[in-house]
Formats: structure tokens, sequence, C-alpha cells
């Protein structure tokens, strides 16, 4: 038993970073249609960012969130203006912003290479190193932190997305962006805003995850790997599925990885052959996309 | 008046002594060094070259070799097999004696197509691929770096003489793949019962499952044979969040000290490989040297760079000339030079058939010790 809620611990933390950097895909992505595969070196960038408020410049982990946020959404905002917009409205090919994202992704990764240089590291966790036990459940501090903070947002964004008049907004660009634009809604504010959002929140992924793992300059891909898994286990038009979709990957890979009778090299890949058994039988995801009503 | 006079005097004398500067330049021994200033390793590449530089400093001020002021000739390998041939081609062509390389096993096994080509003495000052002395018979190449046998064989031995099962911990990459199998037919033969074997995922970010297996399987000792900075913190981290408190025997990768910085304190108690004994009188001396030169404690790999300058010094005396037919010679007749490496009272030798110079017993099995590499608990084999 001890055993089982000590994984349940896991896959909570780290399903949430999962869902984190899923959510932050399916923000950009339900405005623009755009899938943002240098999500994952903004999750690194993150990481750095913040030793540097945290370690370097030593301001306390929560004034040092708002520069952190607030760089991070700038990185989402200006790569939206100099690449994913130009490019819409001149009709490109949906492939064509996804490239040049591509672009940016390899911009990014030496970026933090130049600046940050190789070498990992050390971050510190908010609430310190420490165990902590809720109740039967123990774990690192971070741990919690990180599913308390990802329970938030995903609240936050759920609400965001289905109670507010923005929300809505970035809703029916989702569903219609020329309908949209027609009934008035401001089109480059919503790409702008989502790419901004997809930034921030993908810095936030990487800035909770270091504390656990350090910051590594290749910590981007495995990430964007994992956050685009959960987009589309969860189905990739609701946040609902983001959060859920990441859980569900942290906990195939956890179970597998712990009770599987099968040999430590082949547990590795058997969750993700086991999503792709999943994905044949359900292949919207665990929560499809909202159609028009 | 007087300050035009001195401007003038200043000028001229200037000017008279330019040449000369030039003549004591083109008058040096210049020594190739093949590096990985930009790749992946690029952090380490800088402390091996801090080590190299007190070397150079220290044999330059004393008065050089053969009475020769000698300079230091770099070239970036980025840490890239297909570049490194080049490289050493480029620095043959340049007319080094002798080309040091301070770049990966891969790197240099490449390089050394083009030195065994250009008849160039050639020394791997890090490297730990057995099969750079075995793989192709290059006369001119002299391995300084600690042999992976010799590593192998020191902490089998180590894990054989104190417990009777282990559990093995890696990860994905392909060196700790590598060093986990050889760890597990090493034990396994010398009776060591493996009892788990657990891989960690890369981008992991716990180990949980794979502790608490290795906590299942309650083994006398746990073997890291990981080899990924951040896996390794993970595992770290994890291992002692679940609160397992067996024994862990660390390979070579474990003396570098970022580790250290990345989970402090959670290293402690930990063994690990290495090739650097803080009692050796050589070792000693030169960790002063450099601490007061750089501000900084070392580490081995910086032993390294300053190993095989010391090296070169050695063999080109012997050889009392530049020629590069020469100074090989002399490398092979290396005989009981007293390094920096290796474990108190060891030494480095070379021959026509033993062309890796690291002593044999020379590895050494250190501890952590208040986040610190501490004090040398066993050696050889």
């Amino acid at each position: 038993m001890r055993d089982f809620l000590e994984l349940i611990v896991s896959v909570g933390e780290a399903g949430s970073i999962y869902s984190l950097v899923a959510l932050a895909y399916l923000v950009a992505l339900r405005p623009t249609g755009v899938f943002n595969f240098g999500l994952g070196e903004w999750a690194g960038l993150g990481a750095f960012v913040g030793i540097t408020f945290v370690v370097t410049l030593g301001l306390p982990y929560i004034l040092a969130l708002f520069p952190i946020i607030a760089i991070m959404a700038m990185v989402g905002y200006a790569a939206e203006r100099l690449t994913v917009r130009p490019l819409i409205e001149r009709d490109a090919p949906t492939l064509t912003p996804v490239l040049a994202l591509l672009g940016v992704l390899v911009m990014t990764h030496e970026a933090i290479v130049f600046f940050f240089g190789t070498s990992n590291q050390y971050a510190p966790s908010p609430l310190g190193d420490g165990i902590v036990a809720l109740g039967p459940f123990v774990g690192a501090t971070q741990s919690f932190l990180i599913i308390a903070v990802t329970g938030g947002l995903f609240l936050g964004a759920w609400y965001f997305f289905e109670r507010t008049v923005w929300g809505r907004a970035f809703e029916a660009v989702a569903l219609d962006r020329f309908a949209a634009g027609v009934v008035g809604i401001n089109l480059r504010i919503t790409s702008a805003l989502a790419f901004a959002a997809s930034g921030a929140i993908a810095g936030l992924a990487g800035l909770l995850q270091s504390p656990l793992t350090s910051a590594s300059y290749l910590m981007g891909l495995p990430l964007a790997i994992k956050g685009f898994s959960a987009l589309v286990v969860g189905g990739m038009g609701r946040v609902e599925g983001a959060y859920f979709g990441g859980i569900l990957l942290a906990l195939l890979e956890k179970l597998v990885l712990r009770y599987a009778p099968i040999p430590a090299g082949f547990a590795i890949g058997v969750p993700l052959a086991l999503l792709i058994l999943f994905l044949l039988l359900r292949p919207n995801g665990l929560l499809p996309a909202r159609t028009v009503r | 008046m007087r300050r035009n006079l001195l401007t003038a005097a200043l000028s001229v004398l200037c000017l008279a002594a330019a040449p000369l500067q030039d003549a004591a330049a083109q008058d040096a021994i210049r020594i190739g060094v093949i590096t990985d200033r930009t790749g992946n390793a690029a952090e380490f590449a800088r402390i091996e070259e801090q080590g190299l530089e007190l070397a150079l400093k220290e044999i330059n001020a004393k008065g050089g070799i053969l009475g020769r002021k000698i300079q230091l000739l770099y070239e970036d390998d980025e840490d890239k097999p297909a570049l490194s041939a080049t490289k050493a081609r480029k620095l043959s062509s340049a007319g080094v004696p002798i080309i040091i390389q301070l770049s990966s096993s891969t790197s240099t096994q490449q390089a050394e197509a083009a030195t065994l080509e250009t008849k160039t003495p050639h020394i791997g000052a890090n490297q730990s691929a057995d099969t750079l002395v075995t793989k192709l018979d290059n006369p001119y190449f002299f391995l300084a770096g600690m042999p992976g046998s010799i590593q192998f064989k020191t902490l089998i031995a180590y894990t054989q003489q104190r417990y009777k099962t282990a559990a093995i911990f890696t990860d994905t990459s392909a060196i700790a793949m590598f060093i986990a199998k050889t760890f597990r037919a090493g034990l396994e033969k010398s009776g060591v019962k493996i009892v788990a074997y657990e891989i960690i995922e890369t981008g992991a970010t716990d180990a949980v499952p794979q502790v608490q297996r290795i906590r299942q399987a309650k083994p006398d000792v746990v073997i890291d044979a990981g080899n990924l900075i951040s896996e390794s913190a993970t595992f770290y981290r994890t291992y002692r969040q679940l609160g397992l408190t067996y024994p862990v025997i660390a390979s070579y990768n474990k003396s570098i000290p970022r580790y250290l910085q990345l989970v402090p304190g959670l290293l402690n108690g930990v063994a690990f490989l290495d090739c650097f004994d803080q009692e050796k009188p050589e070792t000693k001396a030169f960790i002063e040297k450099f601490k007061a030169e750089f501000k900084a404690e070392p580490f081995s790999l910086a032993g390294y760079g300053y190993n095989a300058l010391w090296l070169v010094k050695d063999a080109m005396e012997r050889a009392g000339s530049t020629d590069r037919e020469k100074i090989r010679a002399a490398l092979e007749g290396t005989k009981e030079f007293p390094s920096v490496l290796g474990a108190k009272g060891t030494v480095f030798s070379f021959s026509a058939k033993q062309r890796a110079g690291f002593p044999d017993k020379g590895a050494v099995i250190r501890l952590i010790e208040n986040n610190q590499h501490g004090r040398a608990v066993f050696s050889g084999y």
C-alpha cells in the first residue's frame, strides 16, 4: 500500500507537468490551428530565467514569479508577432507557421546554450527540499506544490474558457476563425494573447520541474514529447482533456515501470505502445473537441 | 621637450624589441591541442585546458623544453568525430611536433587515423576507451586517460570484496547502458547476484517506480551506472526521499563536482571511482598550485591536461629534439613517470606493447563526505 500511495504522488507530479505543457500547446493551438513544438524549449527557458531571478539576482520566489512569467509571455508574444501572424495573414498553408516555429525552437535552444551554457544548474524549490506527508500521501514538497499549482491553473483556465466573454471569444475563433472575425472578434489580439499565455504556461512548467531535475539545456525535448502526447490522449479541444491526458500518461508510465514484469529497457516504451492502442480505440482522445452548437 | 625625447626613446626601444619578440615567438615550440570547447562537453574541456595552462606556465617558468619556450596551438573539434581528423591533419600541417587531445574517445579514434597517416605523435589525455590502443595499430598514439578496463576491474573488485547482491541503476544514454551492461557481466562473473536492474527514462521528473523496485529487491549495494546529469540528480532525490540507505557505488561519472551542486548533501556516503588520490604527494602539490592559480578546487579532469603536457616535456627532453620520430620513440620509452593521476605510489609507463600508460592499479575508490570528494578508501583490484 505504501508503494501505491507514493506512486500516486509521483503520478500527480509528473502528470501535472505533462498537463501544463499540453495546456500550453492547446491555448495556442485553438485560436490559430498551429502546433508549436518549440514549447519544450520555452519550458527549459522558463527554468533558466527562474534561476536567473531567484539564484543569480536573489529575488524572493514569489516576487520573481512576476518577471519570469512576464518574460515568458513576451517570448510567446514575439513568436506569434514575428512568425505566426505574418504567415497566417498571407494565407500561408497550415504547415508553414509550424515550420517557422520549429525555427524558433532551434533559436530558443541555441539562446539557452549561449546565455546559460551546457552545464546543468541547481534550481531551488520555493518550499525547500523537504519531504511532506499529507494524510497517507508522502512526497517531496515540490511534488505537492506542482500538483497544487497545476490544479489551480487548470481551474482558472477552465473558468476562463467556459465562463468569461474573452474565453468564449477564444472558443469562437477556434470553432470558426472567419466567422469570429466577421462578428467583430479581434483575431490579432486573440492570437497574440494565446501565444503569450502559451509561453507563460510552458515557462511555468519548466520552472516547476527544475527543482526536481535541475535545469538543463536538454530538458525541452522530453517535455515537448510528453506534453504533446498528453494533448493527443486528452483530446485536442478541451482544457479538461489536457489535464486528464497528462495524468493518464503519467499513470500508465508509472504503473508499467513499477509493476510490469518485463525488463526495464522495454518497460520505458510500453506506456507509449499502450497509448497508441488507446488512440486506436478512441481516435479523438479522452475528451473530443466541441463542435458548433 | 623632455617628454618628446622620452616618447622617441621609448618608440625606438619598442621597435628594437619587436623583432626580438617575434623571434622568441618563432623560436617557441608549438604543441598542438585538440579540444572540444563548443560541444556538449564544453564545460569539461575548459577545466582540462586549465590543467594544461598551469603546466604550460610552470614549464615555461623553468625555461621551457630544450631551452625553448612552448606555446599551445588549439583546435576545437566540437566533440564531433567527423571534425576531429581534419583538426589533427591541420595541426600536423602546421608542423607541431606532437598533438595532445582533450576530446571524447570517439573523436580521438577518428583523429588517430590522421596522426597515423601523418606520423605525428599523439597523446589522448583524458579518454577511457581501451579500443583507442587496440583498434588501430598506431605506434604514434599514446593513451594517458584511465582505461575503462581498469575502471571496471577496480569497481568490481571493490564491490565483490564487500557485497553479495547488487541492484544496478542506469539511464538511457549509450555510455550509461554500456557501463551498466559491463558492470552486470563483471559482477555476475565474480559471484555478485544482480537482484534489480533499473533504467530511468530521459526527462523523468522522479524515479519513484525504479527506486521502489530496488527497495523491494533488498540489495546489499546499489551500483550507480548513470551518466545523464539530470536523471542522476532525479534518482538521488528519489532515493533519499523514499528513505533508502543501501550503500551506493558509482562509476567515474560521479567524480564531476557538478552533481554535488545539483543535489547538495544527497550524495554523502556514495563511493565513486576516481583517478585522483588526494594523499599522493604529486596530486597534493598540483591541487595547491591549481588553487593558487585559478582560485578553484581542481578535480581529476584538470589533472589530465596537466599530466599530458608534462609527459610531452619528459619525452621531448629525452628525445633531445623536436623530431616527431624521436619524440615517438621517447614517449614509447616513458618509464615510471610520476604523474598527478593514479593512486599513491603508482607511476605512468609506456612501451611498444603497452600504449596505455595509466598505472594498472592506479584507479581509486573515494567517498563523498560532507558534500565533497573525500578520501580514497581503496585502490587497485
